[in-house]
């Protein structure tokens, strides 16, 4: 049994507080070989939940969908040695993962969901979970109509332990309100949110970004300034959690607004984690960054370290703010393209605002 | 019926809240001891804003044989009508009215309640400078009081009377009370004494000299080594405007994992609050551990830590800036701290640099890497070599270490993630070097293909191979590199999920089966390789074998060897396969086998 031994020597390096996530991805990855390896089934699905729950707050989760395959695999040839919930659960963050995949067609997505579906009702679950998948994505797409019909499905059936928290769950009627165009609505409703009555892993710190955001757009310039602060505020304590890059595209926009200088810092600071982002996020991040880049006078040159693998990087650190514009506005409808496609409608061209 | 809506008042169970204020506000019994200091540090500051020139101070009588334990301050006492006020009123926010409330440590007016968790009732003998009799206030844990006059005439100031709770006896020993008063009180500016019937001990004689005055760095370090008990590397002092505040940074002399925190001692107004640096070092500050005291900061109402507010951020941020600052004046003020430093905390320096380029460009041909040919300064390495390669992952490294060696190429290992961004961050800095990743596949490509001619004769090997090795999922070739005495290399697969060799299989069942496709991405999954050596001379003898029986034995034998060369794990089958090749050729006999 000595590579048990070698398993928990891998697990106290990766649950070292100050080491980078991606280094905790490291270990986890050599103890999930050594697990596999030695064909310790429980110990390889331990260690998979593990590697899912650090990836889950980078924008890079590279090991997401062959992980949790595997999971799903495991589980099912050996129903009895496993959580059923806790799988369940990671489910959730699956399905989010393969919608953000251009690659993966309506077909394939609808047969993931139909899956996801069975398994809840067979463990005695609602449908809650079930449709606040579907609501997440018709948010996604910014389809009102949709995004109404999934809400009132959601809230149509009782809370159980696959729902998402109430933090999250009050953070995603806030944002159909924000979608909908109803802003004071919203910030009504992110109350007890900003109060911190409920809080998770990163509410109120996304809603703080949605309503900076919104409240920036809604010419709320005083809302907008205190939302900023409370976000930046939030942003300190996850100062690794690139998965975050989107709602600090938000900020982007609003900084671009309220403060180019420190807009550029946020700019230089972040785009790392956007290079290493699914499309989804690097959508919705290039969307926002051109937003913000239309507020620039296009003509003007900026000293910027980008980083090297930026198609745009070159040694001399000076960029035409036109070139950005454009490279992002490109990038945005690429993408937005990309996810139409799939779609079978323009729902994400639709949102680029020019 | 009257409709005018009735008004009530909640009604309180006073024993109860006495009992949760003063046994689970507090997450030490010994708080009472910090209370009563800082109500007698309140009163003396409050007597001072009368009277400049007050010489307070601070006695504490211990009777060892009965135990009561008396706390007296000569400050500025209390009026009948105050303690109604102060002490009988739970929550009466902030100390006397009349006085700057900023000068006081505490102000939530439930400070003295934590004595009930000693003692079943507290005397409170005060008499007021602003006049009238000396009062005696008599408080039970029911939440019950009396006041009575006191006849015997006292000078003004208060003092507090305990007797101990028998649970708590032991906290009333000379030297478990002398310890704790020097644990709170040993940096308060007004002097205080124990006294017994047998000695008077004072507790803080001559300490905060730090505080204002231009210590030496002897001295510096002299208190960090009386505090902490540690030779520290070196001491500078740090302020911060924003917190009013003032702290040494002391250097441990040893490496620290970036795991685990270190203990500081963390005042506030001089009176010792936490071990915690409560949030005002930076998170990277592994190697470093702080005496801080601040006179602008708030604490929490259990006073065991700062309120995260707007100051504290302020602070926070021009300490690290003050931390950053002389990390890039050491290495001009004292060369040998800065070696020292950075052969110590080489580490956490990095991942600081990494984060900043400043800091980078005065560290940056300093820092050590390890690398094949030994530990390294960057500036060395560079010297070495224009192009930098290194590895992002410590199993790479591991395989490549001996091969590089012999190409001889240097590798450094980037094996923590802000390693990577370092050496991403050093070639932004400096353009004219090539820093490029090197995995042990790209060192496999760059190894020498077989002539055309000699390829037919070794196809029958390699087909061999491919054919026996193909249940251990690996894909076989056979190139020319150095050194020769390694007969083969093993080039594991991209651990995407590792799960090749796992005996769960993928069903069809899963849905998430079908999309795997579209998430590999650029990072397609390769297959384990074993690339054998042309220029080692027992896989030139292997390629003449023939027989079946010998080759496969060898295979595996050559399999498991590069394994274990590559310091990979080797499953149990691999074992069995490896054991059962060994046996065979005890079977065939060792003389045939030299033979080959």
């Amino acid at each position: 049994m000595r590579y048990t031994l070698e398993i928990q020597k891998l697990l106290n390096q990766a649950e070292e507080l100050a080491i980078h996530p991606k280094d905790k991805v490291k270990y986890y990855l050599k103890a999930i070989y050594l697990a596999d390896e030695n064909d310790d089934v429980e110990w390889a699905f331990d260690l998979r939940i593990s590697l899912l729950d650090t990836e889950w707050g980078l924008a890079d989760r590279q090991h997401f969908i062959p992980t949790f395959t595997w999971l799903l695999d495991a589980y099912d040839q050996n129903p009895d040695l496993f959580d059923a919930e806790e799988l369940l659960w990671k489910y959730k963050w699956i399905i989010d993962e393969v919608y953000s995949n251009p690659d993966v067609s309506l077909e394939q997505t609808e047969d993931i969901l139909a899956d996801f579906k069975r398994r809840i009702e067979e463990h005695g679950y609602g449908l809650r979970a079930y449709y606040t998948k579907r609501l997440h994505e018709a948010l996604d797409q910014k389809d009102i109509e949709k995004t109404q019909e999934y809400l009132a499905l959601v809230n149509g059936i009782p809370r159980d332990n696959l729902s998402d928290c109430q933090a999250c769950e009050m953070d995603t009627e806030v944002m159909t309100l924000l979608n909908g165009g109803n802003f004071h609505a919203g910030y009504e409703k992110a109350q007890p949110l900003l109060a911190k009555q409920y809080t998770c892993a990163h509410v109120p710190l996304v809603t703080h970004c949605n309503l900076t955001y919104h409240a920036i757009i809604n010419k709320e310039e005083e809302i907008a300034a205190q939302q900023f602060k409370y976000a930046e505020e939030a942003l300190a304590e996850r100062e690794d959690e690139s998965s975050l890059i989107r709602s600090i595209g938000q900020l982007i926009v609003y900084l671009f607004h309220a403060n180019k200088a420190l807009a550029w810092q946020y700019v230089e600071r972040y785009l790392p984690w956007n290079l290493e982002s699914d499309r989804n996020r690097s959508f919705f991040f290039a969307k926002y960054m051109v937003e913000g880049l239309r507020l620039e006078n296009e003509l003007e040159r900026i000293t910027l370290q980008l980083p090297s693998e930026h198609p745009l990087y070159n040694a001399g650190n000076s960029y035409l703010i036109g070139d950005l514009y454009k490279y992002y506005h490109s990038t945005a409808i690429n993408l937005g393209e990309q996810f139409d496609v799939r779609n079978g409608n323009s729902n994400f061209i639709n949102q680029i605002i020019a | 019926m009257d409709n005018a809506q009735q008004s009530y008042i909640f009604q309180v169970n006073l024993k109860g809240m006495i009992s949760l204020l003063s046994e689970h506000l507090y997450s030490n019994p010994s708080t009472f001891v910090r209370e009563l200091l800082q109500n007698g540090v309140d009163a003396i500051t409050a007597i001072r804003s009368l009277d400049e020139g007050h010489q307070g101070n601070l006695q504490v009588y211990l009777n060892e044989e009965t135990k009561e334990t008396i706390f007296e301050d000569n400050g500025i006492g209390l009026t009948e009508e105050e303690i109604h006020k102060f002490i009988a009123v739970i929550g009466e926010s902030s100390k006397r009215e009349a006085f700057d409330t900023n000068d006081f440590i505490g102000k939530f007016g439930i400070g003295l309640l934590s004595c009930f968790v000693v003692s079943n009732e507290i005397v409170l003998e005060t008499r007021s400078a602003m006049g009238g009799n000396a009062l005696r206030w008599t408080g039970k844990s029911d939440g019950t009081y009396q006041i009575e006059t006191v006849k015997n005439d006292r000078g003004i100031g208060t003092k507090v009377i305990l007797q101990p709770k028998k649970e708590w006896v032991h906290l009333f020993s000379l030297s478990a009370l002398e310890k704790n008063l020097r644990y709170y009180g040993d940096l308060l500016p007004i002097s205080i004494t124990l006294q017994t019937e047998r000695e008077r001990i004072s507790i803080n004689k001559d300490t905060g000299k730090w505080l204002s005055d231009d210590c030496s760095k002897e001295e510096l370090l002299e208190l960090g080594k009386n505090t902490f008990h540690t030779n520290f590397i070196d001491a500078f002092k740090i302020q911060s405007d924003s917190g009013k505040l003032t702290a040494i940074a002391y250097i441990l002399p040893y490496k620290t994992q970036f795991s685990g925190k270190q203990a500081h001692k963390l005042y506030l107004k001089r009176m010792f609050l936490s071990e915690d640096d409560c949030k005002l070092l930076p998170r990277w500050a592994f190697f470093i551990r702080c005496i801080i005291n601040t006179d602008g900061l708030s604490a929490t109402a259990s006073r065991e830590s700062l309120m995260i507010n707007d100051q504290l951020k302020a602070s926070q941020k021009e300490i690290a800036q003050s931390i950053k600052d002389y990390l890039k004046t050491i290495g001009l003020v004292d060369p040998a701290i800065y070696h020292k430093l950075i052969s110590t905390h080489y580490l956490h320096l990095k991942a600081i640099a990494a984060e900043d380029l400043d800091l980078l460009r005065v560290f940056i041909n300093d820092l050590p890497f390890e690398t094949n040919k030994g530990v390294r300064n960057f500036k060395n390495i560079k010297a070495y070599q224009h192009t930098v390669y290194y590895t992002p992952n410590i199993d790479d490294f591991k395989q490549l270490r001996r091969i590089a060696e012999s190409q001889g190429l240097l590798v450094v290992n980037a094996a923590y993630t802000f390693e990577e961004d370092l050496l991403k961050k050093i070639q932004r800095i400096d353009p004219s070097l090539t820093i490029e990743e090197i995995s042990p596949a790209h060192l496999l490509k760059s190894f020498q293909d077989l002539d055309a001619s000699l390829e037919s004769d070794y196809q029958h090997f390699i087909d061999h191979a491919n054919k026996t090795l193909r249940e251990l999922q690996c894909v076989c070739s056979v190139k020319h590199f150095q050194p020769a005495d390694i007969p083969a290399i093993y080039i594991g697969s991209s651990m995407n999920h590792g799960s090749q060799n796992s005996s769960i299989k993928n069903s069809s069942n899963n849905p998430l089966t079908a999309t795997l496709g579209a998430f590999s991405g650029q990072k397609k999954e390769s297959k384990p390789q074993l690339c054998f050596n042309a220029n080692n001379k027992l896989v030139q003898a292997a390629f003449t074998i023939k027989d079946e029986y010998v080759i496969n034995s060898i295979l595996h034998i050559l399999y498991v060897q590069s394994l274990l060369l590559g310091k990979y794990p080797v499953s149990d089958i691999e074992m069995n396969l490896f054991n059962e090749a060994l046996h065979n050729m005890l079977i065939m006999g060792i003389d045939n086998f030299i033979n080959i």
